[in-house]
């Protein structure tokens, strides 16, 4: 409850499940919470949600208030016990945080690279966004013609790293990205981190290939 | 018609059908680094090992019993957020959508348990997304929802009524309940031609 008996709500259905390089994000912010609600990245990408509250601000929900049909699916919400064993193991956050940093660096020299193309790298943790000085959808083009895949959000805002979460649970995918050929991860092979190694730096490497091209378009377009 | 597809998505020509951490395979044969994480939720990666084994251990057994019922891996995650965060209650449902509308639903039980119904206005922030439902889509605010997102009206079954210009009015009923949409209260009557549909369970 803050000031005037309002309640305070986040919604981290984004920011939420270790995206900031905390498990919420709230606790990043210093924010104290009264309900909220999590993120839908808690299923590991099988449909799943959760709202939390805390026992003061559900004291309206009694039985037969609230209820939903498919969420009783067993298996709908069987990953968010695995999944938040993971990012719940000692480490992972840190690690999520040491390459948020990582990437975000990378992605300043990027930037000052090619000032033509990108703004303002934004964000926080690995939930970050190039603010594009060209139209967003044509750098998601010509990122996906150099075999990287991000998404616009709004007119001009490229949001990258989502995946570069997935470095420990999938054995360092984004790791390996930095190796010449690009391997991808093999089925099953676990990669422990290499101390500020190269996870986050994928998109690093692709981008400078592609500055160049994405600006011969805006030029064509 | 080309595609029997809703056209609400600007799609790209690439399927994929193989995923493994951070990488997609596509049905042509290339390998994309996948920075959208499905729409941002494969915390863990394509193909995690350890939610396939859980997914496929739970679907060999029992698929859906009604939430009457306990199970015990549930209330393990449940306590596990608990533990890890300010709450001392979680609900799950199947999406973020969903988890906000039963946010926005707490909010205003909260203040109806507390004798003030009315309180139920909730301050969102400008330049937000928080879901597709409509009640989201009212708290996100865009312009470009504004013609969906405004709050709905409860009728009375039969109460549509003939007035004295021929023009069909409603009149609203509004249970007074906390999370109506409209919780003005009071009956009032809305012009048909403002209301783009009725929705009646059958049953």
């Amino acid at each position: 409850v803050i000031g005037m008996g309002l309640l305070l709500m986040f919604d981290e259905v984004q920011t939420g499940i270790g995206r900031t390089g905390e498990l919420f994000a709230y606790q990043r912010a210093g924010g104290r919470a009264r309900h909220h609600v999590d993120r839908q990245a808690i299923g590991g990408g099988f449909p799943l949600g959760a709202c939390l509250a805390t026992a003061e601000a559900a004291k309206g929900m009694t039985a037969g208030t609230h209820g939903s049909t498919s969420a009783a699916i067993r298996w709908r919400w069987r990953p968010a016990t695995p999944c938040s064993t993971s990012l719940l193991a000692p480490g992972f956050l840190d690690r999520v945080r040491r390459t948020a940093l990582l990437f975000k660096q990378r992605l300043a020299e990027l930037k000052d690279r090619h000032p033509a193309v990108i703004a303002e790298v934004r964000g926080e943790g690995l939930l970050i966004g190039l603010r594009a000085l060209v139209p967003a959808g044509e750098l998601v083009d010509a990122l996906r013609a150099e075999n990287l895949l991000t998404v616009a959000a709004g007119e001009n805002v490229v949001r990258t790293p989502a995946a570069a979460h997935h470095r420990r649970g999938r054995g360092g995918g984004c790791d390996r990205a930095d190796r010449p050929g690009r391997d991808p991860p093999r089925r099953g092979h676990r990669r422990e981190a290499e101390g500020q190694g190269g996870g986050g730096m994928t998109g690093v490497r692709h981008f400078p290939s592609i500055s160049p091209r994405s600006r011969r378009r805006n030029c064509a377009g | 018609v080309t595609s029997h597809l809703l056209p609400t998505y600007a799609r790209v020509d690439l399927a994929f059908e193989r995923g493994e951490g951070a990488w997609l395979t596509a049905t042509n044969g290339e390998r994309y680094l996948d920075f959208t994480g499905g729409v941002a939720v494969n915390a863990l990666g394509h193909a995690h090992p350890r939610l396939i084994e859980a997914i496929v251990a739970q679907a060999q057994k029992v698929w859906h019993v009604s939430n009457l019922f306990p199970h015990s891996r549930r209330r393990e995650a449940r306590e596990r957020l608990c533990e890890a965060s300010f709450a001392d209650f979680v609900f799950f449902n199947n999406s973020g959508a969903e988890a906000n509308e039963l946010g926005i639903k707490i909010t205003r039980k909260y203040h109806w348990a507390n004798g003030q119904p009315e309180r139920f206005r909730i301050i969102t922030f400008e330049g937000a997304f928080h879901g597709r439902s409509l009640a989201t889509l009212a708290a996100t605010g865009a312009p470009k929802y504004l013609e969906v997102s405004s709050g709905g009206r409860r009728l009375r079954p039969g109460r549509a009524r003939r007035h004295r210009g021929g023009e069909t009015h409603h009149r609203t009923q509004h249970r007074r309940d906390p999370d109506r949409a409209d919780p003005g209260g009071r009956r009032r009557a809305v012009s048909a031609a403002r209301v783009p549909a009725r929705v009646a369970r059958p049953v």
